[in-house]
């Protein structure tokens, strides 16, 4: 007779990679989002470049608009240039949603 | 919210610094959000980036706002504006800030900025930082 003590360790480990990573792509996304509304352009070409990439604990919220030069602009409007003021619009969604990203992953990691 | 009390304490603070304005186009080139035209470079920019009220057992227990500070001059290299940006940041670590009204808490520099403008011909070189101020 013999019983065998087996870790759960590692099917913890996967249960946490998958729900903190889901809880990390939904805050990128809301990130995303609010950087679009705070744009807020004339032709929507900025906002259409704001893409959310990633996966499996790391998501990067990129704008990746470029002017006809094929030069990145969005930094320009973010920090400013020129006699343009600056415009913040990413910096913004970010700190919106950072308190909020922080609370849903340790709500999974308090579930487990 | 409103941005007056670290607006003017920014203000106050970098121009009250012989090291920073010994840097600057001349004495008084540090402009809330946009120079006006003409301004000699370098020069330092500030504006409100980001702000949020924190709260406990229901009443507001801080205030948190990022500025962005940065030099700007026109020149080919990053050096002018990045020595400026490095005394700002001298100047702002740990920093004891007056406010007209409230109490500084804590300041610290939460991102790096650094880009390159192109303007008829000119390069335009901005260097700086995010700085989170937290305050009542």
């Amino acid at each position: 007779m013999a019983v065998t003590l087996k870790s759960r360790l590692p099917e913890i480990e996967r249960v946490i990679q998958l729900r903190v990573s889901r809880k990390l792509k939904e805050g990128a996304d809301r990130v995303g989002e609010r950087a679009q509304q705070n744009l807020n352009t004339i032709t929507g070409q900025t906002e259409q470049s704001v893409d959310v990439t990633g996966g499996m604990g790391a998501y990067r919220v990129q704008v990746k608009a470029r002017d006809e030069k094929g030069r990145p602009y969005p930094k320009w409007i973010e920090f400013g240039h020129g006699d343009t003021p600056p415009h913040p619009f990413l910096y913004p969604a970010l700190e919106a949603e950072a308190e909020q990203i922080k609370e849903d992953v340790e709500s999974v990691l308090e579930r487990l | 919210m409103n941005n007056r009390v670290i607006r003017r304490a920014i203000y106050q603070k970098i121009t009250g610094s012989a090291a920073i304005t010994a840097l600057l186009g001349n004495a008084t080139s540090v402009f809330h959000e946009v120079a006006p035209p003409g301004s000699p470079h370098p020069y330092v920019i500030f504006a409100l980036s980001a702000g949020s009220d924190r709260h406990l057992f229901g009443a507001r227990a801080f205030r948190q706002q990022t500025w962005l500070i940065k030099a700007v001059a026109r020149t080919d290299t990053h050096d002018v504006a990045d020595n400026i940006d490095a005394a700002i940041d001298s100047l702002l670590f740990n920093a004891s800030i007056t406010l007209e009204s409230g109490e500084l808490l804590d300041v610290r520099r939460v991102s790096d900025v650094s880009y390159l403008e192109e303007n008829d011909g000119n390069q335009i070189r901005h260097s700086g930082g995010l700085y989170r101020f937290t305050f009542n």
